[in-house]
């Protein structure tokens, strides 16, 4: 009774903190939306009896619909770009990298090997580094990667000039608009960029200490592609599946990288919602709420679909296994009963000598293999180049995936240097550090962003650790039917898009005085952090090696002593790395700092925004870089902690 | 029938680090090979060398004289049993053991008859419709040895199979293990870096040091006559005598030894090995005999199968493996007369650094 009362406490904090912000903010826009809350009283009109005039005023909306078509055709094309992306990089860097014994000899003029040794280690910093691209690519804000893409992108961006330059264009207009085009064309390439990097992320974290599968396969007969085929695949198909339908719901949420370089006609649902509700025209504050709940309705219809596939996937393959079992527990079963198969342990084991197959002789390429050797069932023609690739050509492709996800950053280190850079020049003909210079300059007001973006970010860390770690202790001890719906109720800020609660949310920190203010932003960003640290943390702590715990218990702590003296402390890398990841998440949010700050909270990603709308793209570059630092330090600081370990 | 040769094998790891030094090896068809060292020693490499799984940077790996250098691992035919088994988790212990038919191209009917002749083989065919995750240790090893016999190898490779098992599920194992070569024809290599399980399941040992092989041959010839004092100590030869050669015989602390081997050149020094099972209590007043010592009981321990004598030859201390029976009623203290037999001593270079003498 007492552990019950104690988990109850732990979790209360936060489920009051979710329920007041996020729950309050969903309430919120629904009672706007039906017209019940004075935030969307129009001109003389006044609150009365709910009612859907909102949704239907929406429905009758050409533009609507073309904003729900926009949407939804912007989500499907990125989630399908990041997933075949993602699922070959990710497949692209799976084995870890200098595995395999060295081939070559040393020269004979290096006695000790050294040359071998610096290859050896310049492999393994390689394939380091291709591994870490998709962590970066990650931690890169969304904002952040608009900036990026609407600089590499834009007429006269990098590719147009090497474009030019290889004879293809003869000017910067002959290139495809790629920012700001109707087809959303930039818009999809940011998410796909990112979305790519959580793919892979995600897929190697599902293939991690698995290679030994793979090798298995291969002596039983498998060939390379066959056994990723028939063993990783399978494995990782789940979890693909699943992040499909979570950048689904993410991309049909979104609002910064459509509102940096989408179009103006039509927008995508979150967009048209921010842009109704700071309409002068109070009247349509309730179709803006409609339209952030419609927004949420639709990445909901993403997520339900990628858990039914998943679902589906899971009862095929009991299906495909279940009919297996029975086509093989008919005959043979039979004959091994009657005792043509008798179990081991018996002086006659199983059948006679094994017929060999009856397979064709293959001669291997000749400089490789001397002699001829039995070929074991059919190959696939299509795969056969894949799977002659040797690991030296696997390598490259790891470098170049890697490369990949690093090259949109080149222009931006260019142009942060730059002086000017015009159309159809390489590089700068002249550079200048002005950009940095003023970045640096105490009285230009980006320093006092970058540490207002700072403070902000750890005041919403220190928060979400102080109410998120007793709740993570509370949700790991749970196991009864509460279980599923808290963590349901602990996921969801994760899923829902800020649009459908943030609008809402405005309101309810306006009632509490927090609005335009520096707390009232760090509380707001605390709804889309906190998921990030109950969730990961709470699986630990039901993963965690309970044998040091309980050898404190036995030599007389406590269980909180326990808890602060031994699982905390042996939990730091783990710790390190949800605080490195809370404090990313906060860094991201640009609609909800500008919703709850009302532009007078000024953090480093709407100053940057600000000097790209105004065409100064090295300030832009200069502070890009700046944003990315947090990003790339936190990583590194978080892999170190993770590599010595607690 | 494959006859598995490894020939001067080295594996240099990038870090300049050799995982073998020029292994050679024979795998003779149709028989059990253990390689048989302690960890570290290479053994798995050598095994994932066969099975094609790594490049060795020199030397050559041929199945029944066939090279196998450039070889893909599934054009070899040598299928491999892993120490964590390796079992795909998505499948079932019958899919799992289909897999191999399958990659190969056999029909549906014929991948369910293979799978379920290898699982029954393996006495694992009540589990055919288990997911690996719900299998214990030993179920696990078996669905993986059916797994592998399925794929009708010309070669298993098996490393470490027994590990980890406790002694009931060793039992049938071993017979199982044992039995796939003459059932099959399947040539088996097994590694171990435990000697009993070496000695049960193998018909030819393979003695491998620091990534080389030290000696080969069968299990009783390497007990019995080990190429130098490191493989005698780690066949179990826990008595190493000091002694040098003179006058034909053994000169030692426990007196002259008479070997069953040519005598070295006088002046030369040996080590005697005598294993504690061929040492023997001999009655106090029996015929004088040669290798024959009177001892003091130092102490006395039960073991599993035999009891741990431990007595004191003069200043020479001798373990000796007796049956229960033999050392009624004595206790520490008592005096002893051990013997051993001329053939059962053997003599190999003193690798221990001569004590300055004044």
């Amino acid at each position: 009774m007492a552990r019950r009362a104690e988990r109850a406490l732990a979790l209360a904090p936060a489920l009051l903190v979710l329920g007041l912000l996020f729950g309050g903010g969903l309430l919120a826009a629904l009672r706007a939306s039906l017209g019940l809350a004075p935030l969307a009283l129009g001109a003389g009109s006044m609150p009365g009896a709910a009612s859907l005039a909102a949704y239907r005023a929406l429905v009758a909306r050409p533009d609507a619909h073309r904003a729900l078509a926009a949407t939804a055709w912007v989500a499907i094309a990125s989630t399908a770009c990041a997933v075949s992306a993602g699922t070959a990089l990710g497949l692209a860097l799976r084995v870890p990298g200098a595995a395999a014994p060295r081939r070559s000899r040393s020269p004979s003029w290096d006695h000790y090997g050294l040359l071998g040794r610096f290859r050896a280690r310049a492999r393994t910093a390689a394939a380091m580094a291709a591994r870490g691209a998709p962590y970066l690519v990650l931690a890169v804000p969304y904002a952040l990667a608009a900036l990026v893409l609407a600089l590499v992108l834009a007429p006269g961006g990098l590719p147009a000039r090497l474009a030019y330059h290889a004879g293809w264009i003869a000017s910067p207009r002959d290139v495809p608009p790629l920012t700001h085009d109707p087809r959303f064309l930039g818009v999809i390439a940011a998410y796909a960029w990112k979305g790519m990097a959580f793919v892979a992320v995600l897929v190697l974290a599902s293939l991690s200490g698995r290679q030994g599968h793979e090798a298995a396969a291969r002596t039983l007969g498998a060939t390379r592609v066959g056994a990723i085929r028939r063993t990783t695949l399978p494995r990782a198909a789940p979890v693909v599946v699943l992040a499909a339908g979570l950048l689904f719901a993410f991309t049909a949420g979104g609002f910064e990288v459509p509102l940096l370089l989408g179009p103006r006609h039509p927008s995508p649902l979150p967009v048209m919602a921010w842009r109704a509700f700071h309409d002068p025209d109070l009247a349509t504050r309730p179709q803006a709420m409609a339209l952030a709940l419609g927004t949420a309705a639709l990445a909901a219809v993403g997520l339900v679909v990628a858990a039914a596939a998943v679902w589906a996937l899971g009862a095929l393959a009991r299906v495909r296994r279940r009919a297996f079992a029975r086509g093989t527990l008919a005959q043979p079963v039979r004959a091994a009963r009657e005792g043509a198969l008798r179990p081991a342990g018996n002086d006659e084991v199983a059948a006679g000598p094994w017929p060999q197959p009856p397979g064709r002789l293959e001669a291997p390429a000749a400089s490789r293999a001397r002699a001829p050797a039995p070929s074991l069932g059919r190959r696939r023609a299509g795969w056969s180049a894949m799977a002659r690739m040797a690991p030296s050509g696997r390598c490259l492709a790891s470098a170049g995936a890697g490369m990949l996800a690093v090259l949109p950053f080149v222009p931006i280190a260019i142009w942060s240097v730059a002086q000017r850079w015009p159309f159809p020049e390489l590089l700068p003909p002249a550079y200048s550090t002005r950009a940095w210079r003023y970045a640096l300059d105490p009285g230009a007001g980006v320093l006092a962003a970058s540490a207002t973006s700072a403070a902000v970010a750890s005041a919403t860390t220190l928060a979400a650790f102080a109410v998120g770690v007793p709740a993570s202790l509370g949700l790991a001890g749970l196991s009864g039917r509460w279980r599923r719906p808290l963590h349901a109720a602990f996921l969801a800020p994760a899923l829902v898009p800020p649009i459908a609660y943030g609008l809402g949310l405005q309101a309810v920190l306006a009632r509490a005085g927090l609005a335009d203010r520096f707390g009232g932003v760090a509380a707001a960003h605390l709804v889309p952090v906190l998921p990030y640290v109950i969730l990961p943390l709470s699986i630990a702590w039901r993963r965690r090696d309970r044998a040091a715990e309980e050898a404190a218990r036995t030599l007389g702590a406590g269980r909180l002593r326990a808890l602060w003296h031994v699982v905390l402390p042996s939990s730091r890398a783990t710790l390190a790395a949800v605080a490195a990841l809370a404090f990313l998440v906060s860094l991201d949010q640009y609609l909800l700092t500008l919703l709850a700050g009302g532009g007078r909270v000024r953090t480093l990603g709407l100053v940057t925004q600000a000097f790209l709308a105004a065409g100064d793209r090295p300030m832009a570059a200069t502070l890009a870089i700046v944003q990315l630092a947090p990003a790339a330090g936190l990583l590194w600081l978080a892999a170190r902690t993770a590599r010595r370990g607690p | 029938m494959a006859r598995v040769a490894l020939e001067g094998v080295v594996v240099a790891w990038p870090d300049g680090t050799l995982g073998l030094r020029g292994l050679d090896l024979d795998a003779p068809s149709g028989q059990v090979t253990a390689l048989l060292g302690p960890s570290g020693s290479g053994k798995t490499t050598a095994l994932r060398a066969i099975a094609g799984l790594l490049e060795p940077s020199a030397g050559t790996v041929s199945i029944d004289g066939v090279p196998q250098d450039g070889l893909a691992p599934e054009r070899r035919r040598a299928a491999m049993v892993f120490q964590d088994h390796a079992l795909f988790p998505h499948l079932s212990a019958i899919e799992n053991a289909a897999f191999g038919p399958r990659v190969q191209g056999a029909a549906r009917r014929e991948q369910q008859a293979r799978a379920a002749s290898a699982l029954a083989a393996a006495g694992a065919l009540h589990l055919a419709a288990r997911q690996p995750a719900t299998l214990s240790g030993g179920e696990r090893q078996r669905v993986a040895i059916a797994r592998a016999l399925a794929s009708r190898p010309r070669v298993l490779l098996l490393d470490e199979p027994l590990a980890n098992l406790d002694a009931a599920l060793r039992q049938p194992l071993r017979a199982l293990i044992r039995d796939v070569p003459r059932t099959t024809g399947t040539t088996v290599v097994v590694v171990t870096h435990d000697l009993d399980e070496a000695c049960a399941l193998a018909d030819r040992l393979v003695l491998v040091r620091a990534g080389a092989a030290v000696q080969s041959g069968a299990p009783r010839e390497l007990l019995d006559r080990p190429a130098d004092a490191w493989a005698a100590r780690f066949l179990g030869a826990t008595n190493l005598i000091q002694g040098v050669w003179l006058g034909g015989t053994l000169q030692t602390g426990l007196g002259p030894l008479a070997t069953g081997q040519p005598a070295g050149a006088d002046g030369l020094r040996a080590l005697a090995v005598l294993r504690p099972e061929h040492l023997a209590l001999a009655p106090v007043d029996g015929p004088s005999a040669p290798n024959r010592f009177i001892g003091v009981v130092r102490s006395l321990s039960d073991r599993a199968h035999h009891v741990r004598l431990v007595a004191s030859v003069g200043a020479v201390p001798l373990v000796v493996h007796l049956p229960p029976r033999a050392i009624a009623g004595r206790v520490a203290g008592d005096e002893v007369v051990l013997a051993v037999a001329p053939e059962d001593v053997w003599a190999v270079p003193d690798d221990q650094p001569q004590v300055a003498q004044q």
